[in-house]
């Protein structure tokens, strides 16, 4: 009965303080990218998505390194690629993130495994040579060590670090001069050479010497070889210890990412949220660590910045950035695609956000829209106004926190100075950030191209004629915040010798005499047009009749949603096979995967108080099998299909 | 992508001398053509850009006043309307197949290639020959699928010559009413699967 309870004790506690591989990652980390691969292989249903496995992962050429290719230990995307014969726990997320501690940077892939002798054996160990390879022991684990690629085994936790190559980084390795030659071996030459000296002086001096050529020949013979052997020993000793002390700082790296942090990745909400909801893959951005991350910063290396005087994170202001995260994820279902995004920021955001999308989609935009063959749209509603005030605050603190170098600190001011000189209401409210985009059919235009007519005796003369084109209809509707400024500015674009003025308020563009590409602009009340479509312009600029309007579940699902997009996949592929491929000129490849898609849409949520997110989905019409296998079989070439 | 129409034309002086002529004309699909040249690649295939199509014509234009029995050369570039002309003078139709061999050669990444005779002018026998169809390789399932890419697109060979005509072997090609010249019109695709099709003999 005892031992029963201490088995179960052992078997409660190893599943209640199983350490995850996520608290394996540092807080700091400005990116992670989780992959589960029990989930994607499932969904792929053994089509090969290795092309697009590659893609992520990282693939410097180990040519790029001094050290010879022979100490290249793992294959890192064959790893990926076969997970399970190299003993990986697939069950749990494979995740890889960017790590930069002090001169140790690199990409960092954490995962479980099922089996660490198997992944030991998996390892190419051939490699002896202690300058391009040491094996080294700690607490718990077992570390293998390259100048390119380090390992670590932590009981049943694997970590890859793939170090950076980085000119200042391996500097010290590359100019390490193994031929240097010591003061020791210059007294020991000198004893030498005295020695030497003294035996011939001694053999002269005695008289017996017949040949003098002979004599110092035989001298020289003497000489102690034994000291450039000990030079060699010297000299690579020396570049051993050298080396060493390098694989001393990677050990302490790849050691210190072989424990769970104390400070690691799941204590951000963004990711937490998004870990606990089991995607197939998904995609974290620390938008604050991103701010001190040489990567993203435009204005300098951190290493140069740091001996002229960086900002540090502790000095840090960051009413907005502190705590804003993004991510994305990925998950394949039966029928459909879906990708979500959530940005998670502080209450002094939400602040902002509140305002920012605290409005709805103007319904007068809906009337300029035709909806009888309506092919897509994306529609957006913000205060521009209040977006703009955002957008100054958020930049400035951006680049107040940007680690730059003194001469790059003007660009504050400047930008401060420029900002300042703008007048805000005409930039943000002329338009105040409500519009909709929408492809409402296809169109016929006429297109004059050169070609002959002969003869009766075959003599070439060089013709104009008419064909006819489809040509996509566009409209961009705008709702107009300050009317008067913007009757201003369109007056003032009248103006341009480009434009034809059609009607008091409609301006038009039209492409040169052969190409029919005509655009054009008009102005109603509080609304502003973009388009291609004469008829809209032309007759139907009080909108039109509500029959014709864009469906009436479309502007709801505008009205509801600050940000939509929908392509209508069905009416899409069919105005495009109509219009470009139609007849003799069909593309029965192109047309077979147009019929497989459903509608792709994307929508977003009402911000709350710490989020924002959005959700865009490509449905598929086959709802009886995974979006991956599906898509997967799509990209393959036609005739392996 | 867009159908073109090719015109390969031959003016004999006299009995053998003569002026070769080839236009490129894809005017009819100007449009997409411009849309594509601001691609790299499309389905797979690497598009040329407008200089790289100047650059081939200059290099082809170099390689024909190099020729012997070949002047007056002269190439012309379009982009507005995707026409391309190239034309020139030969002493002798033996000098013409010269002059596109060494093209071929010229243009070829294989090191050795046979002599080409495209045209052939004897005894009253003007003969237009395939000499290409072996180094032609079999499409593969891919290619045949983008062929279908220029479907629509045709190749007019109009020769014309100094004596009257007789008799002409090609089913499709047509006599002009002074019986000086014949024109024949293919679809290039139909060429490309079957390039036997091009052949034709004009007895005068």
């Amino acid at each position: 009965m005892k031992s029963f309870l201490t088995l179960c004790i052992l078997v409660v506690s190893s599943t209640l303080f199983a350490q995850k591989t996520s608290e394996y990652i540092p807080s700091s980390s400005p990116f992670v990218l989780g992959i589960n691969f029990s989930q994607i292989n499932a969904k792929s249903n053994s089509m090969d998505y290795s092309k697009y496995l590659k893609s992520i992962v990282k693939k410097n050429s180990y040519s790029y390194y001094r050290h010879g290719s022979q100490c290249e230990i793992i294959d890192v995307f064959e790893m990926m690629n076969k997970s399970n014969e190299y003993g990986l726990n697939v069950s749990e997320n494979i995740y890889m993130y960017h790590s930069s501690i002090e001169d140790s940077k690199g990409l960092v892939y954490v995962f479980k495994l099922n089996d660490p002798k198997l992944f030991e054996s998996k390892l190419n160990l051939k490699c002896t040579n202690a300058f391009n390879y040491q094996k080294r022991t700690f607490a718990n684990g077992k570390l293998f060590l390259t100048h390119k690629i380090s390992i670590a085994i932590n009981g049943n936790t694997g970590i890859v670090f793939v170090k950076d190559r980085n000119y200042y980084d391996n500097y010290e390795t590359e100019t390490i001069d193994d031929n240097s030659i010591d003061e020791d071996y210059w007294s020991e030459k000198k004893e030498d050479n005295y020695k030497n000296d003294e035996a011939l002086f001694e053999e002269l001096n005695s008289g017996k010497i017949t040949d003098y050529d002979a004599a110092v020949e035989k001298t020289l013979n003497n000489s102690d070889t034994s000291i450039e052997f000990r030079l060699r020993e010297r000299q690579n000793a020396e570049r051993l210890e050298k080396i060493t002390a390098q694989f001393d700082i990677i050990q302490a790296t790849i050691e210190g990412y072989s424990k769970p942090q104390t400070d690691n990745i799941s204590t951000n909400a963004n990711f937490k949220k998004v870990e606990s909801e089991s995607h197939d893959a998904f995609f974290f951005i620390n938008n604050l660590s991103q701010l001190n991350n040489e990567f993203f910063n435009p204005m300098r290396g951190m290493r140069t910045l740091h001996y002229l005087g960086g900002v540090d994170n502790n000095s840090m202001n960051t009413p907005l950035t502190n705590n804003l995260s993004s991510s994305y994820s990925i998950d394949f279902e039966n029928g459909k695609a879906v990708v979500k995004s959530l940005t998670t920021y502080n209450k002094n955001v939400y602040d902002y956000f509140k305002k920012i999308y605290g409005v709805k989609q103007n319904k007068h935009l809906f009337k300029y829209i035709n909806g009888e063959n309506l092919l897509g749209y994306m529609s957006l509603a913000v205060n521009g106004l209040e977006l703009g005030k955002f957008y100054e605050d958020f930049y400035r603190e951006i680049l107040n926190n940007m680690s730059m170098r003194k001469n790059d600190m003007n660009i504050i001011p400047a930008m401060e100075m420029l900002y300042a000189f703008i007048d805000k209401e005409m930039l943000y409210n002329t338009l105040d950030g409500r519009a909709i985009l929408a492809c409402t059919g296809f169109t016929d235009i006429r297109l004059k191209y050169t070609t002959y007519d002969y003869d009766d005796n075959f003599e070439r003369k060089e013709i104009t004629e008419e064909r006819i084109e489809k040509q996509p209809n566009m409209v961009f509707a705008a709702s107009i915040g300050n009317q008067e400024n913007a009757k201003k500015l369109f007056d003032i674009i009248s103006k341009f010798s480009v434009f034809t003025k059609v009607k008091d308020n409609v301006i038009a563009f039209y492409g040169r005499r052969r190409d029919k590409i005509n655009v054009y602009m008009a102005i109603v009340d509080d609304v502003f047009i973009i388009c291609n479509d004469a008829n809209l312009v032309l007759n139907n600029l009080d909108g039109f009749e509500k029959s014709k309007q864009i469906p009436k579940s479309e502007q709801k699902v505008m009205r509801s949603h600050n940000m939509a997009f929908k392509i209508f996949a069905d009416k899409m592929a069919a105005g495009v096979q109509e219009a470009y491929f139609k007849g003799d000129r069909n593309m029965p490849e192109f047309a077979e995967i147009m019929a497989k898609f459903g509608n792709l849409e994307m929508y977003d949520e009402k911000p709350s108080s710490n989020s924002y997110s959005a959700t865009a989905i490509l449905n598929l019409k086959d709802e009886s099998s995974n979006a991956l296998y599906q898509l997967l079989k799509m990209m393959q070439p036609n005739h392996e299909r | 992508m867009g159908c073109f129409e090719a015109i390969e034309e031959i003016n004999y002086t006299d009995n053998d001398k003569g002026e070769y002529a080839l236009t490129l004309n894809a005017s009819r699909s100007k449009e997409r053509l411009k849309t594509l040249s601001k691609l790299d690649s499309f389905m797979g295939i690497n598009l040329p850009k407008n200089g790289d199509i100047s650059s081939e014509l200059y290099t082809v234009s170099e390689i024909l006043k190099k020729t012997d029995g070949i002047k007056s050369v002269y190439h012309n570039t379009d982009f507005d309307n995707y026409i391309f002309k190239l034309s020139f003078k030969f002493d002798s139709t033996q000098a013409l197949n010269e002059a596109l061999n060494n093209i071929f050669v010229g243009k070829s990444k294989k090191s050795e290639i046979a002599d080409l005779k495209v045209f052939e002018m004897k005894d009253n026998l003007f003969k237009r020959l395939v000499s290409f169809s072996d180094t032609l390789p079999k499409l593969n399932k891919k290619q045949n699928e983008l062929l279908k890419l220029i479907n629509g697109s045709t190749l007019t060979s109009i020769y014309r010559f100094t004596k009257p005509i007789k008799k002409i072997s090609h089913a499709d090609a047509k006599l002009s009413k002074n019986k000086l010249a014949v024109m024949l019109k293919q679809d290039i695709n139909q060429i490309i699967k079957e390039p036997s099709k091009i052949n034709n003999q004009i007895q005068f």
